[in-house]
């Protein structure tokens, strides 16, 4: 191990080549663009997917409420990496089924976040006494009604913060398509800093670029998380 | 469909033990990145909770720092972008631990944060009325209230970590996912290594969740 003399922490700062990453902005650009595309499909599905699993899992039917207990256990203990390359190599060659890399990648961070998705549904709905049911029922309210006025505005505050994490999990976890050699950022990352050797500079314009979605993700959430919540003074009137 | 239905458990035999190796070094990898993330988590979520604005603001930039830069980003900057800078040459086990070290440790700090925050300001005022100095009253009556909500989700970051830790082998480290891959390339046989490998790594993390579950109840006992 090299120790981190100031003569070499020096080094660290000379000669760097940040223009190379800026000649290959275009490459980085459409890496940026396919990563948001996957994002965005795989919000949109774990949520939905999340959703239905969190709806099997609250079933009054025992074999469907297994069934959902098992899906969370199993996707939320698996890591991400396992799952892709389990899909995307496994299964093409024991079951010549062999996905596009980036369906594969959209499906596999899908199971795995609809599991996370799917508890903090749970969850949430779990903290909304019984008595506001019997209440919105009891006021003649109907079942879509109740959940507009009544359950849906104390279930999104509380499982919006949590399912917003989740979705800025997403984001970061895109990067683990590479393996796949799906081309977003991160695998148009590789390449670029393998062709011009220069890792230092496009892994840390690689994090930059990661950090900034992320916060706009976060951001996205709050401003959401804050709507919910006026919308709950604003039924209460 | 063939290939699915003869699952080719001799390939599986044949290489178990190096499976085992690597899965004990995906262990060592969590436990060290676990480790030093606790500690590096310490002075952050202190200085989240200072009262000088440089500090607050270094602490926040550095959690959103940790948390917002993907893993594999982080490993990679340690691993290539460090060391072919000249600046540390770290070897393949500690870029791993030190890349899982810095994104835990944005973590453990949002955990320890909430932790403290669950305590009751209540609690600290009577542990001042009753005479405690506030470090007497945060180690005596503050922290083993915390502790409570900090070890479940301590728990929960440690299983993050070894999924996390599941990564390294595209740095080269033979961990279980090493010896799939290179089994995969000599025998043509992607599928049997890879599922055993991911069966055992569900069964360690349930494993560590489940012992998380226990200890919590644990604790919750004292409450009531």
């Amino acid at each position: 191990m090299g120790l981190l003399t100031p003569r070499r922490l020096l080094h660290l700062f000379d000669h760097f080549n940040w223009s190379i990453v800026w000649t290959q902005r275009g490459e980085l650009a459409r890496g940026v663009a396919l990563l948001s595309w996957v994002a965005a499909v795989s919000m949109v599905s774990s949520v939905v997917v999340g959703a239905l699993v969190a709806t099997a899992r609250r079933s009054h039917i025992r074999p469907v409420q297994w069934m959902a207990w098992v899906y969370i256990q199993f996707f939320r203990g698996i890591s991400l990496y396992v799952l892709i390359i389990w899909m995307f190599f496994g299964l093409a060659a024991a079951a010549q089924w062999r996905l596009p890399a980036t369906t594969a990648g959209i499906v596999a961070l899908t199971l795995l976040h609809s599991a996370y998705l799917a508890e903090a549904f749970r969850g949430a709905f779990e903290v909304i006494p019984e008595g506001q049911h019997e209440a919105a029922a009891a006021i003649g309210l109907s079942r879509p009604t109740a959940w507009r006025c009544v359950i849906g505005p104390q279930f999104f505050r509380v499982a919006l913060p949590a399912a917003g994490n989740q979705l800025v999990d997403i984001v970061k976890d895109s990067a683990i398509l590479s393996v796949i050699g799906v081309r977003e950022l991160f695998r148009e990352t590789q390449r670029w800093s393998q062709f011009y050797n220069a890792p230092f500079e496009f892994y840390t314009a690689a994090g930059v670029i990661y950090l900034v979605l992320v916060l706009v993700v976060a951001r996205g959430v709050r401003l959401l998380e804050r709507r919910m919540r006026w919308g709950v003074s604003m039924t209460t009137l | 469909m063939i290939a699915a239905l003869t699952f080719d458990w001799s390939i599986v035999r044949k290489h178990f033990p190096a499976l085992l190796d690597g899965l004990w070094l995906t262990i060592q990898l969590a436990l060290w990145g676990f480790a030093l993330a606790a500690m590096i988590a310490v002075p952050v979520a202190w200085a989240r909770r200072s009262r000088a604005v440089v500090l607050r603001a270094s602490a926040n930039a550095w959690v959103s720092l940790a948390r917002g830069v993907p893993l594999f980003v982080v490993l990679y900057w340690f691993y290539n972008g460090l060391a072919l800078r000249g600046v540390v040459t770290l070897p393949e086990f500690w870029s791993g631990a030190w890349a899982l070290a810095v994104t835990g440790s944005g973590y453990m700090a949002e955990v320890y944060r909430g932790g403290i925050d669950a305590v009751d300001s209540g609690q600290r005022e009577a542990a001042s009325a009753v005479g405690l100095t506030s470090s007497q009253g945060f180690v005596s009556v503050v922290l083993p209230q915390a502790l409570r909500t900090i070890v479940p989700s301590a728990g929960n970051v440690l299983v993050g970590l070894m999924k996390g830790a599941s990564l390294v082998s595209v740095i080269g480290l033979a961990d279980m996912f090493y010896t799939a891959k290179t089994v995969a390339v000599t025998d043509f046989a992607p599928f049997e290594l890879y599922t055993v490998a991911g069966a055992l790594l569900v069964l360690v993390t349930l494993a560590i969740a489940g012992v998380v579950a226990l200890a919590d109840a644990r604790l919750r006992r004292g409450v009531r």
